[in-house]
C-alpha cells in the first residue's frame, strides 16, 4: 500500500471552506503524540470509513475533530471554523464507543438530557424513540439494559438534531448482527447530504457502508482515497463439526479443530453452510479465523 | 399672576417622545425585548438609588471638606457615575447573561433602555409632571399659587421668560438629553459586549465614560451654552469610540447570540437536571445530614434543659448553629458524586463535543452543590426552629446573629471549597478503584475549615470571632475563585475524558 501523507481532496470543492480540514495535525494525550502530521480535507458529503488497527489513533482522530483534544500542531476546521469553536461544534455530532449516558437516568430522560444540550425538542426525542424502536425501553433505567439495547440508546443521540458532520466511532460494536445491520441502514439514510466519518475495525463492514476510506497506521495517514483501493485477502472462516471427518468438501486445510474455508466475503457464508449441510456435514460452530483488517496492516 | 411659559412643556415632551420613539424604532427595526427594558430599569434604578443613599450621607461633609472645590466635586460626582451607573450596568448585564436573559444583539437595546429610563422617565417624566403641577396651581390662583410663584421666581426665574429666551433654553435642554442618550447607549452596549464576548477592554472603555459627569460642577462656571456643547462633544466622542471598538462584534452579534443563548440554556439545563440527580444520588448523605442536625438539635436542647439554667435559650441558640456547617458538608455530597459518575461514564466527552466547556461543567456542579447546601440548611433550620418553638422556646437574637455571621457563610464557603477541590482532584488524577476517591478526600477538605474555626473559637471571642469566620470564609472563597479561574484558563478538556 502506498503511504499518502499529504492533502488529498476528494471530489471538487463546492464552497470556499472544506467541510472538514485536517492540516498537518499532531495530537495526543498529556503531551504524548498519537497522531503525527496527519493531513486530509473533505469537501463532499459521503461516508468516510476510518480504518486502522487497535491503537492506530482512530479515536484520537475523532476526539481531535470533535474539539475534545487540542492539537499540538496543525489546524483542524469544521466548515471553516476552528474545531474548538462553538460554531464548529454546532455543525457536528459525535458518537464514541463509550455510552456516555448519565448514571441513574431512564432511557427517555437520558435522551431529553442530551436534547436539551444540543437544542432539540421533545418532539425530536419522541421521533428518536420511534426511529430506534425504544418505546418499550423508554422508562427503563439505562443500567438495566442489555449491551445491545444500551448501544441503541447511545446511537439514538445522533438522530436528535440534524448536523452537517457526524463522527461515529465504532457505532456497531457490541451489537448483534441484526441490530448492527439496522444501525448501518440508519447511518446510510443519514448520509445523503452529510459528511460521516465512521470508524470500524472490520473491513467488510467498511465496504458495506462506505465508499471512501481514511486509513490510519501508527498515528500516520496511510491512505485517503476510495475504499476500493484497499486490497483484501481472502475472507477465511473456520468450521467445527460434531464429528471428525476424513475429508471436508471445499476446505483449504485445518487449523486445530477447525476446517478452514476461503471465501470472498461474509455474504458467501450462508451458501457454504447450505452446501455443507446438503453433503451431511453437521456443523457445531462457525467463526472468523482472522481479522482481515489486521492482515491488511501486516 | 404670571404662569410659566407653556413652551417649556416642549422640553420634557420632546425628551419623552424621543426616548419612546427610539425604543419603538429598535423594537421594529432591530431588537428590543421586555427583558432588556426590565434589566436596564434594574441597572439604572439600582444605580440612582445607590447614588441617592451615598450622596445623602456624604454630599454635605464632602463639600465642606473640599471647600466647594469644583475639581474635587467633579471627581466625587464622576466616580459615582463610573461605579454605580457603568459598573452597575455591567454587573446587571453579567448576571442576566449568566441566566440566559441577554444576548449580544441585545447590547444596543440595553443602551437605549438605560437612556430611556434616564431621559424619558427620570428627567423627562418628572420634569413634565412638575411643569403640569406648576401650571395647574399657578392657573388656579390663590395662596398656594402665590407661594409657588414666589418660590419659582427665585429658584427658576427662566420658567417665566418670553419665547425668545425660552426657546434657546429648551434647545439646550434637549441637546443635553441627546448627549445623555449617546453616552448611556455607549456604555450600555460596551457592558453587554464585555460580558458576551468576555473582553475586558470593552469594560475598560466603558468605565471612564461615567466621568462625563465630572463636568456637572462646572455648569455654572462655563455657562449653559459652553457647557452643553462641551458635554455633547464628549458624549459624541464616547459614541464614536464605542462604535469603532465594537465594529467587528456588532457584525457578529446576531450569529453569536444564537450560540450564547444556547450556551446559557445548556448551563441552566445542566444545573436543573443534575440537581435532581444529585438529590437522588446523594439522598443517603442528604438524609444523614438532615437527621443528624435534628438529633444534635434535640440533644443540645435536652442537655441544656437538664442544666435548668436561665441561660438555656442562649446555650441552644449559640451551640446548635455551630454544628450545622458540618451537616451541610455531609448533605451536599450528591453534587460531587454526580460529577465523578459523569466523568467516569464518559458523559463529559459528549458534553464537550456538543460545545459545553469545562468551565460550564465545573460551574454547574458548584451551583448544584450550593443548592444542596440550601436544602440541608433550609430543612434543618426550619425543622429545628419549629421544634424549639413547639417546646416553648424562643428564637434568640444570638441564634440569628450566629446563623448570619457563621453558619450560612461558612457552610456555603466550605461546601464550595470541598466541591471545587473534589472536582479538580477527580480531573487531575487517574481513577484507581478504591483508592482514588475524591469524595473521601474532599470531605476532609470541607469539614476541615469548620473544625479549625471551632477549635480556634475560644481564642476569638466577640468581634474576634467575626473576624475569624470572615477571614476563613474569604480565604475559602478566594481559593474557590482561583481554582475556577485555573479551570477556565488551564484545564485541558482531555482531563474530563473517561479513564475507560
Amino acid at each position: 500500500m502506498v503511504e499518502k501523507n499529504y492533502l488529498y481532496p476528494i471530489g471538487s470543492s463546492s464552497s470556499l471552506s472544506p467541510v472538514v480540514l485536517f492540516d498537518s495535525v499532531s495530537s495526543g494525550y498529556s503531551g504524548r503524540k498519537v497522531l503525527e502530521n496527519v493531513s486530509f480535507q473533505i469537501n463532499e458529503p459521503a461516508i468516510y470509513v476510518v480504518l486502522g488497527p487497535n491503537g492506530a489513533g482512530k479515536t484520537t482522530l475523532f476526539r481531535t475533530l470533535a474539539g475534545i483534544l487540542k492539537p499540538y500542531s496543525g489546524k483542524v476546521e469544521i466548515g471553516g471554523y476552528p474545531s474548538e469553536s462553538q460554531q464548529a461544534r454546532e455543525q457536528l455530532d459525535y458518537l464514541t464507543h463509550i455510552d456516555g449516558i448519565p448514571e441513574g437516568m431512564s432511557v427517555v430522560n437520558a435522551l431529553r438530557f442530551y436534547a436539551n444540550i444540543v437544542g432539540a425538542t421533545e418532539a425530536d426525542v419522541n421521533r428518536v424513540v420511534d426511529l430506534l424502536d425504544l418505546g418499550d425501553l423508554s422508562v427503563k433505567r439505562f443500567g438495566q439494559l442489555s449491551q445491545g439495547q444500551k448501544k441503541r440508546v447511545s446511537v439514538g443521540r445522533i438522530f436528535l438534531k440534524e448536523k452537517r458532520v457526524y463522527l461515529l466511532d465504532e457505532p456497531t460494536s457490541n451489537m448483534d448482527p441484526k441490530m448492527a445491520s439496522e444501525i448501518r441502514e440508519l447511518v446510510l439514510r443519514l448520509s445523503k447530504d452529510k459528511v460521516i466519518l465512521y470508524s470500524s475495525h472490520n473491513l467488510f463492514e467498511a465496504r458495506e457502508i462506505g465508499s471512501k476510506a481514511i486509513v490510519i497506521k501508527n498515528g500516520k495517514l496511510a491512505l485517503f482515497g476510495n475504499i476500493s483501493e484497499i486490497k483484501t485477502e481472502k475472507y477465511r472462516i473456520g468450521i467445527r463439526t460434531l464429528d471428525m471427518m476424513d475429508e471436508m468438501p471445499y476446505s483449504s486445510g485445518k487449523e486445530g479443530d477447525y476446517y478452514l474455508f476461503e471465501l470472498q466475503g461474509p455474504k458467501e457464508v450462508p451458501g457454504l453452510i447450505a452446501k455443507l449441510s446438503e453433503k451431511g456435514v453437521q456443523i457445531r460452530e462457525v467463526k472468523e479465523m482472522q481479522n482481515p483488517l489486521e492482515e491488511l496492516f501486516k | 399672576m404670571q404662569n410659566i411659559n407653556a413652551l417649556y412643556f416642549l422640553s420634557p415632551i420632546i425628551m419623552i417622545a424621543f426616548s419612546v420613539g427610539l425604543i419603538a424604532y429598535w423594537k421594529i427595526k432591530k431588537r428590543f425585548t421586555v427583558w432588556t427594558l426590565l434589566l436596564s430599569l434594574v441597572a439604572f434604578a439600582g444605580a440612582i438609588a445607590l447614588k441617592v443613599v451615598v450622596q445623602h450621607f456624604t454630599i454635605h461633609p464632602f463639600t465642606e471638606a473640599v471647600a466647594g472645590n469644583p475639581v474635587a466635586l467633579g471627581i466625587y460626582v464622576g466616580l459615582q457615575t463610573v461605579i454605580f451607573e457603568v459598573g452597575g450596568a455591567y454587573l446587571a448585564a453579567r448576571i442576566a447573561f449568566s441566566h440566559g436573559k441577554i444576548r449580544a444583539d441585545d447590547a444596543e437595546g440595553y443602551g437605549v433602555g438605560l437612556a430611556f429610563w434616564e431621559n424619558g422617565v427620570l428627567v423627562g417624566g418628572s420634569t413634565l409632571l412638575n411643569f403640569i403641577v406648576y401650571y395647574v396651581i399657578l392657573a388656579g390662583g390663590g395662596l398656594a399659587a402665590q407661594q409657588l410663584f414666589d418660590t419659582l421666581s427665585t429658584a427658576a426665574p427662566i420658567l417665566f421668560d418670553s419665547a425668545t429666551i425660552a426657546l434657546p433654553n429648551i434647545g439646550l435642554a434637549v441637546l443635553e438629553r441627546i448627549s445623555s442618550l449617546l453616552v448611556h447607549f455607549s456604555w450600555g452596549l460596551l457592558c453587554v459586549f464585555a460580558v458576551v464576548f468576555k473582553k475586558k477592554r470593552f469594560l475598560l472603555a466603558a468605565l471612564p465614560m461615567g466621568l462625563v459627569d465630572f463636568l456637572v460642577p462646572y455648569a455654572g462656571v462655563l455657562g449653559s451654552l459652553n457647557f452643553e456643547i462641551l458635554f455633547f462633544g464628549l458624549c459624541l466622542l464616547c459614541l464614536l469610540v464605542t462604535l469603532g471598538l465594537t465594529k467587528t462584534e456588532r457584525k457578529n452579534a446576531a450569529s453569536v447570540s444564537l450560540l450564547t443563548s444556547e450556551g446559557s440554556m445548556r448551563l441552566k439545563s445542566l444545573v436543573q437536571t443534575n440537581f435532581k440527580r444529585a438529590l437522588s444520588f446523594g439522598s443517603i448523605y442528604l438524609i444523614l445530614g438532615i437527621v443528624i442536625s435534628f438529633l444534635t438539635g434535640g440533644l443540645i436542647t435536652g442537655l441544656a434543659s437538664e442544666m435548668a439554667s436561665a441561660d438555656v435559650p442562649l446555650i441552644v441558640s449559640q451551640t446548635f448553629p455551630l454544628m450545622l456547617p458540618i451537616y451541610a458538608v455531609i448533605g451536599s455530597f450528591g453534587g460531587l458524586m454526580v460529577f465523578v459518575s459523569d466523568r467516569t461514564k464518559g458523559v463529559y466527552e459528549y458534553l464537550i463535543a456538543y460545545g459545553v466547556n469545562v468551565y460550564e461543567i465545573f460551574w454547574s456542579t458548584l451551583l448544584v452543590t450550593l443548592g444542596l447546601v440550601t436544602v440541608v440548611l433550609g430543612v434543618s433550620l426550619t425543622g429545628n426552629i419549629a421544634i424549639l418553638l413547639l417546646m416553648g422556646g424562643t428564637i434568640q437574637p444570638a441564634m440569628i446573629e450566629m446563623l448570619l455571621i457563621y453558619t450560612i457563610p461558612i457552610s456555603y464557603a466550605s461546601v464550595a471549597f470541598m466541591t471545587m477541590s473534589g472536582m479538580m482532584w477527580s480531573s487531575l488524577t487517574r481513577r484507581i478503584p478504591g483508592v482514588n476517591s475524591p469524595i473521601g478526600i474532599a470531605t476532609l477538605l470541607g469539614i476541615g475549615p469548620v473544625l479549625v474555626i471551632l477549635m480556634l473559637s475560644s481564642f476569638f471571642v466577640g468581634s474576634g470571632f467575626l473576624l475569624l469566620v470572615g477571614g476563613v470564609t474569604l480565604v475559602l472563597v478566594a481559593l474557590v475563585a482561583v481554582m475556577m479561574v485555573v479551570t477556565n484558563k488551564r484545564m485541558n478538556r482531555e482531563r474530563l475524558l473517561s479513564d475507560a
